[in-house]
């Protein structure tokens, strides 16, 4: 059953831009270590730093969070499988939130060109009436 | 001629509100937006856009930003970016 959607685009400028005027500060603001080994094991590194930004701000719609509860980034970790298919992982108070929405399956797909890249999440569930 | 503190904040609100036109708006303010409008609500700013806000205070007035700082109450506003730099700022 679906519970949530999200979609998410971002230009990789701006990301890059973030990383290069902020460096570990941002980073660490909004990455966990597995992915910032990720990113930083590929030659476009900002391009995969764009697409797992997006796949997390994706991740925050489908949930319905919004800014009140804080942004938190790190809580929506974006893993690659042996495959490169990316998965999400969530802890802290977003699991809290999928859980309370009883999501067994959080779907993610990214994609990138040279200047943006997109994601979307949906989330599959047993329940319903928490959509609304 | 004294440097009094409504001032101070009339410049700060100024140079911050600066930076929003100029980063966000496209350096116009066809559409202006008041002290205490939501930047998000108001589609100002999205959560990138918070980042980059972020990052210009830090990098301007040499503070900062703990994780449990980014919420709407510090930074969704002219008026609660500025009171919330004044108060990092002491």
């Amino acid at each position: 059953m679906l519970i949530g959607l999200g979609a998410d685009i971002i230009e990789t400028e701006r990301i890059r831009n973030l990383i290069k005027r902020s460096g570990d500060t941002f980073l660490n603001r909004c990455f966990n270590k597995d992915e910032i080994e990720y990113c930083n094991s590929k030659a476009n590194r900002y391009q995969h730093y764009a697409g797992k930004f997006a796949a997390k701000e994706a991740v925050f719609k489908a949930l319905k969070t919004y800014w009140i509860e804080g942004f938190k980034w790190k809580e929506i970790s974006i893993i690659n499988d042996n495959y490169g298919a990316p998965e999400a992982r969530l802890s802290g108070l977003m699991k809290e939130r999928a859980d309370e929405l009883k999501i067994t399956m959080i779907h993610i797909s990214i994609s990138h060109c040279h200047q943006y890249a997109v994601a979307i999440a949906l989330l599959t569930g047993e329940k319903l009436d928490e959509l609304h | 001629m004294s440097y009094t503190e409504p001032e101070i904040l009339i410049d700060l609100k100024s140079k911050i509100r600066q930076f929003i036109v100029e980063t966000f708006l496209f350096g116009s303010e066809e559409e202006p937006f008041g002290d205490d409008d939501s930047f998000l609500e108001k589609g100002i700013i999205d959560s990138t856009g918070v980042l980059e806000l972020i990052e210009y205070i830090e990098e301007n007035f040499r503070i900062k930003v703990e994780d449990d700082e980014l919420v709407p109450e510090n930074l969704d506003s002219l008026n609660n970016v500025t009171a919330y730099i004044i108060g990092k700022t002491g």
